[in-house]
């Protein structure tokens, strides 16, 4: 009946539903891609051929677009009114050039990149931003860029993480849209179902910047030399502090209290950056990114400090050791890390590498046209819109009657509508 | 009316034993009635709906709607303004001849029987079986519970035979203030002080009224406070098992005994630290949130998961849940529309 900390960290839904293998994720990637890649071919062929059969209809009064394989003139009907231009090369052929996974992961690398800055821009709390981020991993696991658009995206996940973080100080719809520029309450409110769909209702993000200052609540102490937790090897707890002083190169309390605090702010930054636009968060748990962030940021004092917590006769030691070290490879692979904390944080994320380039660009010719309307589309699921056959008769019918009834009685407790004079 | 034990070997028994009682009673029954009331005419026992008030007269012929009540003190009929007039004001005594029971006004009722001798059994029976409430279960052997519905019985006919009502009344009463003291130890307090029942049907129990001091001192004399000789101590019966008190309920814990033991730390309530903003503000403290609390939280933030390694997979690892199984279960892989508003 007694449970350690292990066994608390495994009851979180980050453990049971967003913690994967790599091979397990490198699978859920394919097969998500592959799923939608087959989507986007089927609608973008789909839509084409109902341009060609409206365009004659079309052509007497409208511009002679030709024949063809309509171009995306504007004429569409419904949801492919703003069906964005297909890419030259795809829709000729009838063949679509779809995104690959390691495109699809470019692509949302490069769309976390704009929520942070979009963090920055927003002046939100990092903790928002980092649930946001993590919002937007998650969904991008089992939905494609392609089929959803990431800036859309973006801005509902970081609404619906201001709502989990700050709970009825969020504000609402109205008030987050009327704080980014062009947009509307419809469409913060619009992807919102998707999104919290494809969380699986997972709200709680297991952040490690909590832990991180735990950590630092015990290394101060140790600089105290008041130190009184579990010590497996009988060391008292001056000789830790002269082991920390040694740790940090330095002598006396005040220098090592400078340091702590500049290692706590690099470890901090890292774990705000390259913990969260890399995988870490599906592949490690918090404790191993922060350890591997602190590690990054302090070899030898985070060598130090693991040394007091695990003893070197515990069979799990060179286990949690190496996880730790390829925890901080991955970070360290990053592009935004760096071996001494930079002034300009977000200076790196100015330039873009190639291939993200070249990705985001492709994204542009193969994006699914049935769902980038997404206010038209939430619009159509409570409206009577029928789509493809996929709301069947009956049901539309129901649901126009109910409607009408509704209005007929909100008309007959208000009266009818006055007559305009003139 | 009697509850008959389901064993082949009693139920005989017991028929041929309730068949030779009832005969019995019934002739000792009817006698004992006219006993009572010699005055009653009694043409009104057998036409259950008498024409004429015994007490005013007053006949159904001029009132129509004329109600007949009895008091289960003497079942003496009378109609509904005769109980008005005379009981309005307070108990007073039968206005029937040869009658001196008090009534009240309040115990009047509408008869149900057509018979008022099967009217007062029933009231007899009815009070018996409420203290007598024992069942097989509460025996050890079945003989012992064909004893005790015997021993019942008796008890039963004894009061409707009126054959050593008072003794009979008294150890009825202390038997079941020791059921209710069993049942509910701090009743015994308060019932010592109570006065004498009113409720039982014996000849001799009296409601004591207020003007009648001498009477009450009597009543007092012989019922209340002399001693009790053994055998009116109460009823007891042989085989009862002893009644068990139930446990006393467990303390609830909230946690339902488990414990969290880290491995790697051990939470001080106080950390000397500069850098949090949780220890110096105040408003973290506003709604009773305490450090201690934080302290413990960062720290089993900051290992929780350590041994954790992911690389090797979950238990359950291929998991449909969600949108997904719902759209494995359609068929067609298609997204499932959960959004219907009407």
């Amino acid at each position: 009946m007694r449970l350690n900390e292990d066994d608390l960290y495994r009851q979180s839904t980050q453990y049971k539903h967003w913690s994967f293998t790599a091979s397990d994720l490198t699978r859920l990637r394919q097969k998500t891609n592959a799923h939608a890649a087959a989507q986007v071919k089927l609608h973008i062929a789909q839509d084409s051929a109902e341009r060609a059969k409206l365009a004659p209809l079309d052509s007497g009064a409208n511009t002679p677009n030709g024949t063809g394989t309509g171009t995306g003139s504007g004429t569409g009907s419904g949801t492919g009114a703003n069906t964005p231009v297909p890419g030259g090369a795809g829709d000729k052929g009838g063949e679509v050039d779809c995104l690959t996974m390691d495109e699809e992961k470019m692509v949302v690398d490069k769309f976390c990149e704009t929520a942070m800055k979009l963090g920055d821009f927003l002046k939100l709390q990092p903790d928002v931003t980092c649930t946001a981020i993590q919002f937007m991993r998650r969904f991008y696991l089992y939905n494609s860029p392609m089929t959803y658009d990431g800036t859309k995206m973006s801005k509902t996940a970081f609404f619906l993480a201001l709502k989990l973080e700050l709970g009825t100080r969020a504000g609402s719809a109205s008030d987050f849209a009327s704080r980014l520029p062009k947009t509307t309450r419809d469409d913060i409110v619009a992807p919102e179902y998707t999104i919290v769909q494809a969380l699986r209702f997972n709200f709680e993000v297991r952040h490690p910047f909590r832990g991180l200052k735990g950590v630092h609540l015990e290394l101060e102490d140790i600089i105290h030399a008041n130190y009184a937790s579990v010590t497996h090897d009988g060391r008292t707890p001056a000789d830790l502090r002269a082991d920390a002083f040694a740790a940090l190169q330095v002598t006396d309390e005040a220098a090592a209290e400078g340091k702590l605090g500049n290692i706590y702010a690099h470890a901090k930054d890292i774990l705000a950056m390259a913990a969260q636009l890399t995988d870490a968060y599906f592949l490690f748990t918090p404790a191993q990114i922060l350890l591997a962030a602190h590690s990054l940021a302090a070899p030898a004092l985070t060598a130090f400090y693991l040394a007091t917590k695990i003893p070197s006769s515990s069979p799990a030691r060179p286990r949690i050791l190496s996880t730790i070290q390829s925890c901080a490879d991955l970070l360290s692979s990053h592009r935004s890390f760096t071996k001494n904390p930079a002034p300009n944080k977000h200076g790196w994320a100015d330039t873009d590498p190639p291939e993200t380039k070249r990705a985001m660009k492709k994204l542009r010719g193969c994006k699914d046209p049935t769902t980038q309307d997404l206010v038209a589309l939430n619009a159509g699921r409570k409206r009577d819109v029928v789509r493809d056959g996929e709301l069947d008769e009956g049901k539309a019918k129901r649901r126009k009657l109910n409607r009408e009834k509704a209005e007929k009685e909100s008309d007959a407790f208000w009266g009818p509508e006055l007559k305009k004079e003139g | 009316m009697s509850r008959a034990a389901h064993a082949p070997s009693a139920s005989t028994k017991r028929a041929g034993e309730d068949d030779g009682a009832s005969h019995l009673s019934h002739s000792l029954h009817s006698l004992s009635i006219q006993h009572q009331s010699p005055s009653k005419p009694t043409r009104a026992a057998a036409n259950s709906v008498p024409d004429i008030c015994p007490v005013c007269k007053s006949s159904r012929y001029l009132n129509k709607y004329m109600r007949f009540l009895v008091n289960p003190e003497c079942y003496h009929k009378m109609c509904e303004s005769c109980v008005d007039r005379i009981f309005s004001h307070g108990p007073a005594p039968c206005p029937i001849a040869g009658c001196k029971k008090t009534l009240r006004k309040a115990r009047f009722r509408t008869q149900t029987f057509e018979d008022l001798k099967v009217e007062r059994e029933v009231d007899i029976r009815r009070r018996v079986a409420k203290a007598m409430n024992k069942e097989e279960t509460d025996f050890e052997t079945l003989r012992d519970y064909n004893d005790y519905l015997e021993e019942v019985e008796e008890i039963t006919w004894n009061l409707i035979l009126k054959i050593d009502v008072e003794q009979t009344e008294r150890r009825l009463r202390r038997f079941e203030e020791a059921q209710k003291a069993e049942l509910n130890p701090n009743t015994v307090r308060r019932s010592v002080d109570a006065g004498p029942d009113t409720s039982t049907l014996s000849e001799n129990s009296h409601v004591i009224l207020k003007k009648g001091g001498a009477q009450r001192k009597a009543q007092n004399v012989s019922s209340g406070n002399t001693p009790i000789p053994e055998d009116e101590a109460g009823f007891s019966f042989r085989g009862l098992k002893k009644r068990k008190a139930p446990e006393p309920e467990k303390m609830f814990d909230p946690t339902s005994g488990w414990s969290v033991d880290p491995i790697y730390y051990s939470a001080k309530d106080e950390y000397d630290h500069k850098f949090f903003a949780v220890k110096h503000e105040p408003r973290f403290y506003a709604f009773g949130y305490k450090s201690p609390e934080y302290y413990s939280h960062a720290l089993r933030d900051a290992f929780g998961g350590l041994g954790v390694f992911l690389e090797d997979g979950r238990a359950n690892e291929e998991m449909y849940f969600g949108t997904q199984a719902a759209a494995v279960a359609a068929g067609g892989g298609r997204d499932v529309d959960m959004n219907d508003v009407f």
